[in-house]
C-alpha cells in the first residue's frame, strides 16, 4: 500500500528540526531511519501531516566514550552499533541485541534515536536501555532533558518524549570490567518481531550473582526490568530458588495477547528464558530449562 | 502536500534530476519514473526483501526509503550491478544450481547475496541464510540459493588464494 | 507360456522419452530474470492503464453482509469499485481440474468472494483508480461489514505477521478468537 501524502522538511540542523517541532508538535512525525515509520506509513497506520527528516544531522550520529560514559547520537545506525569497536568493549550487550534487530537491510538504515522513540514493547534496544541503566538525552523548546531508561517508556509506541521534542543521545554507563551479559529472544524466524526477549547484563562472583539485572521485553506493552532479579543476587542457587524466582516472575508479568503468542505461552517463554540465562551466566548446565517443571 | 521536491542523485553510474513528492518511494521512483523495474515491490513494508538496492554502496529497503531523502546519494540496482559484470559469477551460479523459479525474489537475493560476499568472504551456510534471512522466496525452498551463495564464495577464494 | 505381443497402453505425456522427468530442463529465461529485466505485471504499462487494489478480508472465515462503497466511487481518481457479485455477472468461478486424473476438480472459487470469505486474505473488494495511490486511498475508504464466524477448529499455529502493532489489528485479532 502507499502512504498518504504529506509535506516534507529537511532539517538542516538540530535547531532547525526544533524550530519545526515547536511549530508543527502534534501534526509531525521526524523521520529518523523510517524502518519503523515509514512500514506504519505504508500500511496506513499512521498519516502525518508533516515529515521532518533529520538524516542530514551528521552531529547526532556516532560513539563516543568519556568518563565511564557511552554516548551514542540518535542518529547511529544499527548497522553502526554493530561494527563499533567502543560497544563491542564497553557495552558488549548491545552488539549481540543489535545483531537481532530485523535484517541487514534494515540495520544499514534503522536508528537507535528512532527505536527509543517508537517504543515498539517488542524490540530489542528498548530493554538493553533498561538493563543498561541508560539514560535519554532529550531537546525541546524548553532546553535539554534527561531521563531515565526506567522512566521513558510508557507503554505501546508512548514515550516520555513531548511532540516538540527530539531525541538526541543516550548515555550508557560503561559495562564494569567483570561483568557478563546474556541476550536472546525466541521468533519464529530469524529477525521477525520477538515473541519473548531477555536482555541481561550481571556481575558473578564465585558462583553467585553479585549483581542481576534482567529487561525483558515483548512481556507486555513496555520492556520490563524485573524485581524478581533480586530473588537470585547473593544467594546459592537451586532450582528451588529458581522455582521462587520464577513464581516472583510470573506475578510482575502481565503479558499480551496477540497473533503471536498468548499469555500464557509469553509467561512460559519468559522463564524459559530466565532459566537458560541463570544457567550460561553461573555455568550451571543443571538449572537450565530442564529445571522448569 | 502537492509540492514537488528537487532532486538530485546518481543511479547506477547515471546521473538524475527529478521533481518529486514527499509521499514517492524510492522503489516507486526507480520503478515508475526511471522505469529500472528490476526493482520489484512486495511487501511493501521491509520485510520481504524483494525491494533491495544499494544506496551509498549499502544494501536498503527502497520501499522503506523515500525519493526525496536520496538527494545526492548513489543509487544502484540490479540492472546496475548486473550490468557492470560485478555479479556476473554469482548470477551463473544461480544459473547452474538453478537457484530460481519465478525470478521475483531474485533480484533481492543477489544484492544480498553480493552484500554478503563483500562483508565477508566464506561465509558458512549458517552465515548465508542469516544475510539472507530478510529475502523471502515463495518457490524454491531457499536451497539452491544457499548452494549458489556457497559456491561463488568458495570460487572467489580459489581464484584470490 | 509364450505371450502374445501385447497391444501397448499409450504412454502418457510424462512417461514419453522426451518427457522432463528426470531430466534437467533447459530455462533460457534464466538470465533475463537475473539482470533485472523479467516482465511481471506489476512491470507492464499500457497507454491510459488505471490501477486496481483489491480489500482484503483480515477474517479467515467471515459472512459479508454489506459493502458500502459510496464514499469510495465519489473520491477523485476513482474509476470504480468492483464488488463480488458484480464481477460474478462477467466471471465464472475457477475450478481446478487435473488434465490425467479425470473427475479430480476443486470447489468453485469466485474471482471476488460473493456472500463469505474463506481465507484471511481473501479480496471482498476491487477498487479502481487513475493512479495507484488513488486506488490504495480508496480501498482504505470503503466500509465492509463482516460477520466473523467461528474457526472450525481453535485456531492452531499463531500466525506471525510483522505488521506493526495497531490498536485495530489488535480488535480484530481479539474478534477472530472469541468462543
Amino acid at each position: 500500500m502507499k502512504a498518504s501524502a504529506f509535506a516534507y522538511a529537511r532539517a538542516t540542523s538540530v535547531a532547525n528540526a526544533l524550530e519545526l517541532l515547536t511549530v508543527h508538535g502534534e501534526k509531525a512525525k521526524v523521520l529518523s531511519g523510517g524502518q519503523s515509520l515509514l512500514p506504519a506509513m505504508n500500511l496506513r497506520l499512521t498519516a502525518p501531516e508533516l515529515i521532518i527528516d533529520i538524516g542530514e544531522l551528521a552531529e547526532l550520529r556516532g560513539v563516543v566514550v568519556k568518563g565511564g560514559v557511552l554516548t551514542i547520537g540518535a542518529l547511529t545506525r544499527h548497522a553502526d552499533l554493530l561494527k563499533s569497536p567502543e560497544i563491542a568493549a564497553h557495552a558488549p550487550l548491545l552488539t549481540d541485541a543489535v545483531a537481532h534487530v530485523a535484517h541487514p537491510a534494515i540495520r544499514n538504515r534503522g536508528t537507535i534515536g528512532g527505536s527509543l522513540a517508537h517504543a515498539d514493547p517488542a524490540s530489542e534496544l528498548p530493554a538493553c536501555m533498561l538493563t543498561l541503566g541508560a539514560t535519554i538525552i532529550v531537546r525541546g523548546p524548553s532546553g535539554e532533558r534527561r531521563i531515565a531508561a526506567s522512566e521513558f517508556f510508557a507503554g505501546i509506541y508512548e514515550t516520555a518524549l513531548k511532540p516538540q521534542e527530539l531525541l538526541v543521545a543516550v548515555e550508557v554507563p560503561v559495562s564494569a570490567k567483570d561483568s557478563t551479559h546474556f541476550f536472546h529472544e525466541f521468533a519464529r524466524r530469524h529477525g521477525d518481531y520477538a515473541i519473548v526477549g531477555l536482555a541481561a547484563q550481571a556481575v558473578v562472583k564465585d558462583g553467585r550473582f553479585a549483581d542481576l539485572r534482567l529487561g525483558f521485553f515483548a512481556v507486555g506493552d513496555r520492556p520490563l526490568l524485573v524485581g524478581s532479579a533480586a530473588k537470585l543476587v547473593d544467594v546459592a542457587i537451586t532450582s528451588a530458588v529458581l522455582s521462587e524466582a520464577f513464581s516472583a516472575l510470573d506475578e510482575e508479568l502481565d503479558p499480551l495477547e496477540d497473533q503471536q503468542a498468548t499469555p500464557a505461552m509469553r509467561r512460559h517463554l519468559a522463564k524459559v528464558l530466565l532459566a537458560r540465562c541463570v544457567s550460561s551466566l553461573l555455568g550451571r548446565p543443571d538449572l537450565g530449562a530442564g529445571a522448569l517443571a | 502536500m502537492t509540492t514537488a521536491v528537487a532532486i538530485s542523485l546518481v543511479v547506477n553510474g547515471e546521473h538524475v534530476e527529478a521533481n518529486v513528492l514527499p509521499r514517492l518511494n524510492l522503489a516507486d521512483f526507480l520503478r515508475e519514473h526511471l522505469k529500472l523495474t528490476g526493482t520489484h515491490v512486495g511487501c511493501e513494508h521491509g520485510v520481504c526483501g524483494a525491494c533491495t538496492v544499494r544506496v551509498n554502496g549499502d544494501i536498503v529497503r527502497s520501499c522503506l526509503l523515500l525519493a526525496v531523502q536520496t538527494h545526492n546519494a548513489t543509487v544502484e540496482t540490479i540492472e546496475g550491478i548486473s550490468d557492470s559484470g560485478e555479479i556476473a559469477d554469482l548470477q551463473s551460479a544461480f544459473r547452474e544450481r538453478n537457484a530460481l523459479q519465478c525470478g521475483f525474489c531474485t533480484p533481492g537475493m543477489l544484492m544480498a547475496a553480493q552484500d554478503l560476499l563483500k562483508q565477508n568472504s566464506s561465509p558458512d551456510r549458517e552465515q548465508i541464510r542469516e544475510h539472507l534471512s530478510g529475502n523471502y522466496c515463495r518457490c524454491t525452498g531457499y536451497q539452491a540459493i544457499v548452494d549458489a551463495v556457497e559456491s561463488t564464495a568458495r570460487a572467489r577464494a580459489g581464484r584470490t588464494a | 507360456m509364450t505371450s502374445e505381443p501385447e497391444k501397448r497402453d499409450p504412454l502418457s505425456v510424462l512417461d514419453r522419452p522426451n518427457s522432463y522427468i528426470g531430466k534437467i530442463v533447459p530455462r533460457p529465461n534464466l538470465d533475463r530474470l537475473m539482470q533485472g529485466r523479467g516482465l511481471y505485471v506489476s512491470d507492464v504499462e499500457l497507454p491510459r492503464m488505471v490501477h486496481v487494489v483489491f480489500l482484503r478480508s483480515p477474517y479467515a472465515h467471515a459472512k459479508i453482509t454489506s459493502i458500502d462503497a459510496s464514499t469510495a466511487k465519489r473520491m477523485p481518481g476513482v474509476v470504480a469499485v468492483v464488488t463480488g457479485p458484480e464481477l460474478a455477472a462477467v466471471i465464472t468461478p475457477w475450478i481446478g481440474v487435473l488434465s490425467h486424473l479425470k473427475g479430480l476438480k476443486s470447489a468453485p472459487q469466485a474471482a471476488i468472494a460473493i456472500d463469505r470469505v474463506c481465507w484471511q486474505g481473501e479480496a471482498v473488494a476491487a477498487v479502481v483508480a487513475r493512479t495507484s495511490e488513488a486506488s490504495t486511498g480508496q480501498a482504505r475508504a470503503g466500509n465492509v461489514f463482516m460477520n466473523a464466524a467461528l474457526p472450525r477448529r481453535p485456531p492452531g499455529l499463531a500466525w506471525a505477521t510483522n505488521h506493526a502493532r495497531s490498536a485495530r489489528t489488535a480488535a480484530w485479532q481479539f474478534l477472530c478468537r472469541q468462543p
